[in-house]
């Protein structure tokens, strides 16, 4: 027995679609009025509805900074993102503030939306930071790229996703390098209003790239080490000489001359003129010659010397100390030149790290660098370890003490999937035909309703119910679960289904799609309790379930790491609101209850055969309903006893506040008894 | 209607008809006091003046005579009380307090007259605080406990006339007074 079909049917049907419903999408586009409400005059039942453009595209980072430029609801963009306004507007608060700092732990199940929302929250602050004169700058990386950062690219062996400091840093380095070498924050380039980046901005920037290189170089290198040296050295000479000196030889040969010069004036006075004349003039020219002829011996030498040596070693290595000290100062260049740093860890819930040790070592090891530095950090993670976390946090209350991770995480955000209402905001963006528009309307105004027939669901209502349901108000799997029913045209994409892709079969799951989503509204939690309103959501889930074993009814209650992130009222709402479903599918003789052959106290589940045909839901009013409704009864009897014909004269205006408790008829009901 | 929602309106609701009690039962012990019953509040802060000792001026009441007015938790919580007070042995969670609420229920059989608020006869309370007070005063003893109830609002005269609320209770503690030894007849003052 099986709830649905099955996927080979729908896809065997699908693969080939039948000729009469190809007949009826050719008539439908010539058929006016009604193809473009949506609907075809069936000749299979097949109904055709228009799909928007993009309309199963996902939000990627690459997009952010275009469509920061239109923030129309039109915008492709736009459109693809619904609801969260409370979380997106926490987290786009914190994004464009430049000198906010923080690690965000953002977990939820798988497909919830946890990029999306971190993507969304991008987008809306680019605008904001710019009025700041900053520039987003977010650095993206997936599980797989941390764990493989220490691997070499000819290992063939694939091992388990692992993630530990070393290669954390690694990766966060690798990011840094490739988004900046990839030029879009260059520091050269021109902002939005066509300024060029201010030269020191642009100087820092190329610091922090050379910081990078430098680092990355250090961190990659298995042993590095560099060694610089520098020397100074000032030398200043100066030499200043002279030389006299005086010889007895010089005196012979001064005699000898002047005995000469004397012979040869005196032979000439006594040819010429006076002889004392001609001594005079002999005598001062040997004057000069004894003059010009003296020879200085005396040696004086002068020297001024000044040397000055400086000498500078310094090594450097690749410890993780300091790697890390490099990253928080290329962090702190960068939010000097104006870039808003955001890190996102993707998939960590893809490690293979069941009890947390992986994560929790990295955290204990920069947890300073990851609360200090300026820069955002976050880390994206199933629920498995939101409640690894909170279980330790409250194991910690307990014994008085702080869990690391009460304050590594400054903010811890549970992302929970999307209500039905969101949902159904994003089919009615996808799906313009009036059909689809009519059918999403349907399904909010009985939102409130206590039954909802199959009878009064059009085939429209039933097909979207059934893929809401079948996707469990995961985006991602509805949008998987509509690809099933595209079909391709040369001009657009359009959902189309009939009886043999959507059988009537699976019809009554649009049933238990009211049952879920009323039985989540009547136990949800308020007051931003998005994780309480997530378990209730999964249990109630898991016990519309369909398995072909009997299972336990506790089963379905909140257990193991789910306990611990409940308050005790929580749970036991909880336990009342699955009790509450089951006792209705069995009412509705889609399951029955048995005695457990162990005897634990609790019964077990089994499903009928044909239970979604032959479910019919039977109202009753919960327990908490039935519970208000006898103290109102008593509240009555009291007050008529004791404030009508009683002791006291007049009763207190105590009635009159209180609802009357008439379970509201429901709009088939209405329906019928018009 | 949501269960947060419902659980917040049965809040209100009962603090509400819970301030309308208090009010009436105030009003009811006046009128004993005003007819010469002595009430003496058990000495326990959890009975928030809904359990009292009760004798009367100028007659020798035997000690054990209880008025209990009923209010929710206290039919859980007067019974394990009372019967730590009877049954020697029993640990004391209330430490002092069990001495002297010992000391003043004496050691005779206690008798306990109920005044119920909620005069559904079918309601379920009624019955549990009644067989809850036996169980409670009973243990350890020969006979079971006196108990008997009488509706807050005393019903007797449906023509609106209070003048008499009160007497329906005062002719049950007169004849819980008399005990098991017999219930003579025992005249009172009459209030109001």
């Amino acid at each position: 027995m099986a709830w649905l079909g099955g996927n080979h049917d729908r896809e065997a049907a699908l693969g080939e679609p039948p000729a009469d419903a190809q007949a009826a999408v050719g008539d439908a586009s010539v058929e006016g009025e009604s193809a473009r409400r949506g609907r075809v005059a069936t000749r299979a039942t097949a109904v055709t509805l228009a799909l928007r453009a993009g309309w199963d595209a996902s939000l990627t980072y690459d997009a952010r900074q275009t469509a920061s430029a239109d923030e129309s609801p039109t915008s492709p963009a736009a459109a693809l993102f619904v609801g969260r306004q409370e979380l997106v507007g926490s987290l786009v608060n914190a994004i464009s503030q430049p000198d906010r700092r923080g690690t965000y732990l953002v977990s939820g199940y798988r497909g919830a939306g946890k990029t999306s929302l971190v993507i969304e929250s991008a987008r809306q602050a680019i605008s904001s930071l710019e009025q700041r004169g900053h520039e987003l700058l977010p650095l993206v990386l997936n599980v797989s790229e941390v764990s493989a950062s220490l691997g070499a690219a000819g290992d063939a062996s694939v091992p388990p996703l692992g993630i530990d400091a070393r290669r954390l840093l690694i990766a966060l380095l690798r990011a840094l390098r490739n988004k900046l070498d990839r030029g879009q924050s260059a520091g050269l380039r021109e902002d939005e209003g066509g300024r060029l980046r201010s030269p020191p901005e642009g100087q820092r920037l190329a610091a922090a790239r050379a910081m990078i290189d430098r680092a990355c170089d250090k961190a990659e290198a298995s042993a590095w080490s560099r060694r610089a040296q520098e020397v100074a050295e000032l030398e200043l000479t100066g030499t200043r000489r002279s030389d006299r000196s005086f010889g007895v030889g010089d005196l012979f040969r001064f005699t000898s001359v002047v005995t000469g010069f004397g012979a040869l004036a005196v032979g000439g006075a006594a040819i010429v003129g006076s002889a004392s004349a001609i001594a005079a003039g002999a005598c001062a020219a040997l004057g000069g010659v004894a003059v010009a002829s003296f020879r200085q011996s005396r040696v004086i030498t002068q020297r001024v010397s000044t040397r000055a040596t400086e000498q500078t070693e310094l090594l450097f290595d690749n410890s993780l100390q300091q790697i890390e000290a490099d990253l928080k100062q290329i962090l702190g260049e960068l939010h000097k030149a104006g870039m808003r740093t955001m890190f996102v860890l993707e998939e960590l819930d893809k490690v293979d790290d069941h009890d947390g040790a992986q994560l929790d070592a990295v955290i204990r090891y920069f947890k300073n660098l990851f609360t200090q530095a300026p820069a955002l950090f976050f880390f994206l993670t199933d629920k498995q370890y939101f409640d690894l976390v909170e279980a330790r946090m409250a194991t910690g209350r307990r014994v008085r003490s702080y869990a690391v991770e009460q304050t590594f995480f400054t903010h811890r955000v549970f992302v929970a999937r999307p209500p039905v209402d969101d949902c159904l905001d994003y089919l009615q963006r996808i799906l313009p035909d009036e059909a689809a528009q009519s059918a999403v309307a349907a399904i909010r105004d009985a939102a409130d309703d206590r039954s909802r027939a199959l009878d009064a669901m059009d085939p429209v209502e039933r097909f979207l119910r059934v893929v809401l349901f079948t996707s469990q108000n995961h985006l991602f799997d509805l949008k998987n679960e509509l690809r099933r029913y595209v079909r391709m045209t040369s001009r657009d994409s359009r959902l189309e289904f009939d009886d043999r892709s959507f059988p009537p079969r699976d019809h009554g799951l649009a049933v238990c799609h009211f049952l879920l989503e009323q039985k989540i509204k009547l136990y949800t939690f308020s007051g931003g309790r998005d994780y309480a309103n997530e378990v209730v959501r999964e249990c109630l889930s898991a016990a519309l379930a369909d398995t072909d074993e009997r299972r336990l009814v506790t089963e379905l209650y909140p257990s193991g790491g789910e306990l611990a992130n409940l308050r005790r009222d929580d749970r036991r709402f909880i336990v009342e609101a699955i009790d509450s479903l089951l006792g209705d599918l069995a009412r509705g003789r889609a399951i029955e209850l048995v005695r457990s052959p162990s005897d634990e106290g609790s019964p077990l589940i089994g499903w009928r055969e044909n239970a979604v045909s032959s479910f019919s839901l039977s109202p009753r009013l919960e327990a908490h309903e039935e519970a208000l409704r006898e103290a109102l009864q008593r509240a009555v009897r009291i007050c008529e006893q004791l404030a009508g014909k009683g002791p006291l004269p007049a009763g207190p205006p105590l009635i009159g506040s209180v609802p009357a408790m008439r379970p509201r008829s429901t709009r088939s009901q209405r329906r019928d008894s018009r | 209607m949501t269960r947060e929602d419902a659980q917040r309106r049965s809040d209100e609701l009962a603090r509400s008809v819970d301030g309308l009690l208090v009010d009436v039962r105030t009003a009811h012990h006046g009128r004993l006091s005003a007819n010469g019953w002595l009430l003496q509040p058990l000495p326990d802060l959890r009975f928030s003046g809904a359990a009292w000792l009760v004798s009367q001026a100028g007659r020798k009441t035997p000690p054990g005579l209880i008025l209990v007015y009923s209010a929710g938790a206290l039919a859980e919580s007067v019974p394990p009380l009372l019967a730590g007070t009877a049954l020697p042995g029993l640990v004391d969670p209330f430490g002092d307090v069990l001495d002297s609420t010992q000391s003043l229920l004496g050691p005779s059989d206690p008798v306990a007259v109920a005044l119920v608020d909620d005069p559904e006869p079918s309601e379920p309370g009624r019955q549990a605080l009644i067989d809850a007070l036996r169980a409670g005063l009973s243990p350890g003893r020969a006979q079971p406990a006196l108990v008997t109830a009488v509706e807050l609002a005393e019903r007797g005269p449906a023509d609106g006339k209070t003048a008499a609320w009160g007497q329906q209770t005062a002719d049950e503690l007169v004849r819980a007074r008399g005990g098991r030894r017999g219930r003579r007849a025992c005249s009172y003052r009459r209030g109001g």
